[in-house]
């Protein structure tokens, strides 16, 4: 039998460095957790390494609240783990998305209902800025759908073999923001996308993921492949930052590196976000998700709509 | 005339729902007079949606009959700018203003 124990903060940072000493693992494991602090990324990161594992996994803890958060996050019912709950759990938190696992088109609905509630629970007047965090959750969510065979303009049901994770948070202390973690173990940017531009670097195809009309079908659709550079653009006008950890690469995107940081690591499976959004002001999203307004005038189009 | 109310597909987050609501349309287009696609009670859709309703469409029934028999109806301001940025796209060089 295998003993991890996860002591420190359950985060992005130290979730990913437990993935090595989860690659290759086949006994039986026994968990230790010995902390309550957990960020969203970490809850994502550490569900998409565990469900691989999940018929092997058994838990240990001292005490009920060290592991009260995961249990609220339904991280334990994920993984068909069960723990007895020794705490009240309220129909709707009022600041905490729980743990939603992808595996088909039928499941981003979340993001429509609960996170929208809790979205316009604290930010009821700033409807932009609930907007661009619902639409950039939407296409983060879809990246993870469409590292199935659907995708390629034909109608078909999504459903992919290994679950991915979206969790997120809402901090109102002392930085109103709001945190989102996505994680999980499909093939990885770069390795999605290498091969329709594999006149690039690994690392120019990084960064091109993150710029408009990327996509692994632009022969067919090349307008198709915005959702991570609206994400982007979107997310540092709102003073917030990504953190994007997939294959061997590390990115950074925030408002002192708006074109990317970018380390080199040790190759991982699957992609694994953090990303912080700012929610002090809100944001005009109509130069982010809409056209440019000064090509054409209002009526260009009005034979288009009909009342 | 056909009336696909959007509402029915929220929400409106992906290419694959794109996909399944012009596919209705394509199978349709022919035996209808116009096709009315209905945002009443949606909030917002994504780019990924929007593109298969404009630009894949299009593609598919040419320009003339998207012109002639598509009209979206019960548009806020946000899904409406949204898909004028497809038509721009889509319609360039701009139609003359006389």
């Amino acid at each position: 039998m295998k003993q991890i124990n996860i002591t420190d903060e359950i985060s992005f940072d130290n979730m990913l460095n437990l993935m090595q000493t989860f690659q290759n693992v086949n006994s039986q494991l026994e968990i230790y957790f010995g902390n309550t602090f957990a960020r969203p990324s970490g809850v994502a990161i550490l569900s998409s390494m565990l469900y691989n594992h999940k018929d092997k996994i058994s838990i240990k803890y001292e005490n009920q609240s060290d592991i009260q958060y995961l249990q609220r996050v339904n991280f334990f019912k994920n993984l068909d783990i069960e723990v007895l709950e020794d705490f009240k759990r309220h129909d709707a938190s009022s600041n905490l998305l729980e743990c939603n696992k992808i595996i088909s088109d039928d499941d981003p609905h979340f993001i429509d209902e609960k996170l929208k509630t809790i979205l316009e629970s604290h930010l009821q007047n700033k409807q932009n800025l609930i907007l661009g965090i619902l639409l950039t959750t939407f296409e983060v969510t879809d990246n993870i759908l469409e590292h199935s065979a659907g995708g390629n303009f034909k109608e078909s049901d999504r459903k992919i073999p290994m679950p991915g994770f979206i969790t997120a948070q809402y901090y109102n202390s002392y930085d109103n923001h709001i945190e989102i973690g996505i994680s999980d173990f499909g093939k990885g940017i770069v390795n999605t996308l290498i091969q329709e531009y594999s006149n690039l670097s690994r690392e120019e195809v990084l960064r091109k993921a993150f710029a408009l009309n990327t996509s692994r079908y632009k022969k067919i659709m090349p307008t198709r492949g915005n959702g991570l550079a609206k994400l982007k653009e979107f997310v540092l006008i709102s003073d917030g930052y990504i953190k994007c950890r997939t294959n061997e690469f590390l990115i950074i995107f925030n408002n002192d590196y708006p074109d990317g940081y970018i380390q080199k690591l040790e190759p991982i499976q699957g992609t694994h976000f953090d990303i912080k959004i700012g929610c002090y002001n809100n944001i005009d999203t109509k130069p982010i998700f809409n056209a440019d307004f000064t090509d054409y005038e209002d009526d260009d189009f009005d034979d288009f709509f009909t009342n | 005339m056909l009336t696909i109310k959007m509402k029915n597909f929220k929400p409106l987050n992906s290419h694959q729902i794109g996909i399944k609501i012009r596919n209705k349309i394509v199978k349709n287009i022919n035996k209808e007079d116009i096709v009315i696609l209905d945002f009443e009670d949606v909030d917002f859709c994504t780019d990924s949606f929007i593109q298969q309703l404009t630009l894949i469409l299009k593609e598919e029934i040419g320009l003339e009959e998207f012109k002639k028999k598509i009209k979206f109806k019960n548009l806020n301001d946000f899904i409406k700018d949204l898909i004028k940025g497809k038509l721009y796209i889509m319609l360039k060089p701009l139609p003359n203003k006389s």
